[in-house]
């Protein structure tokens, strides 16, 4: 997994937190809210089947 | 697409992100019983939503695009999220298109899952065809070759002429459904009321269904 994150240049920035491409993509959708209304930039939200933070996304 | 370091800090520079996982990805095992395991996914999809702050959806994007499309695509959406809500709705009838050619989608995956899915290949099985025609290759059995010859022709390597029909295929075909799919709405809808329809109706993914459709009935002896 660890070796895996490294070669997709996938970071872990805080637990359901993933950094990809030195982008962080939160993993609570209140929290993201929160910071689009703070921000004023908009929300874009990644639905997956599968994990983001796990090598099989 | 996502490792992507100018994805990245496009992405980064504009919006606020959030990843959120629907359900567990289906993985098939085959044991060799030497110490050998393959394993694959089957059924993964996913889809880029763009909301306002109180989780407004203005637009979406399924599927799999090239770094240039998608940011292109997106950043043209952009300003849905600040405009009214009778001006985004007029915009995806506007753009609700049926599209020319056929509505194939989810070649790369069928690369990889149609042969799977020959293998677990059971009377009434789906046939990979959903609402408005558009057919999911990767949910139809087939042997890699035949997907290659038929639906990936040309130069390059399998997985570039891949993904460049997959993309081509999200902005042909999968884009033109999601403005059909915000064209069914008198309102904006907020993001648990967008996704059942999105991948059940779009993507051909039953959220509903434990087994994402890949067991129909139990057959004694089976």
């Amino acid at each position: 997994m660890v070796l895996w994150c490294t070669l997709m240049g996938v970071g872990r920035a805080a637990p359901g937190e993933v950094t990809l491409g030195g982008a962080v993509w939160l993993n609570n959708l209140e929290q993201a809210k929160a910071e689009s209304r703070d921000s004023g930039k908009p929300l874009l939200v990644f639905d997956l089947v599968g994990r983001l933070d796990e090598k099989w996304c | 697409m996502l490792s992507n370091k100018l994805v990245g800090f496009y992405l980064k520079q504009n919006y606020i992100l959030c990843w959120n996982s629907l359900r567990p990805v289906p993985k098939v095992t085959i044991d060799f019983g030497n110490g050998r395991v393959l394993e694959r996914t089957i059924k993964g999809n996913t889809a880029f939503h763009l909301c306002r702050a109180d989780g407004t959806v203005v637009d979406s994007f399924p599927g799999v695009m090239e770094p240039e499309g998608f940011m292109a695509a997106l950043e043209a959406s952009r300003p849905l999220a600040r405009a009214a809500d009778e001006e985004v709705l007029a915009r995806h009838r506007i753009a609700r298109r049926e599209p020319e050619g056929p509505k194939l989608e989810a070649i790369s995956k069928a690369v990889i899952e149609a042969p799977l899915v020959r293998v677990l290949e059971r009377p009434g099985r789906s046939s990979g065809v959903g609402l408005d025609g558009i057919v999911d290759l990767s949910a139809r059995p087939a042997g890699k070759e035949e997907v290659e010859s038929k639906y990936l022709p040309g130069e390059g390597s399998l997985t570039e002429r891949a993904l460049a029909a997959d993309s081509e295929a999200s902005f042909r075909v999968l884009r033109p459904a999601v403005h059909r799919l915000f064209a069914r709405w008198t309102h904006l809808p907020k993001l648990g009321e967008f996704r059942g329809p999105l991948f059940k109706d779009v993507l051909q993914v039953d959220l509903d269904d434990p087994y994402l459709g890949l067991k129909v009935e139990d057959i004694p002896g089976t």
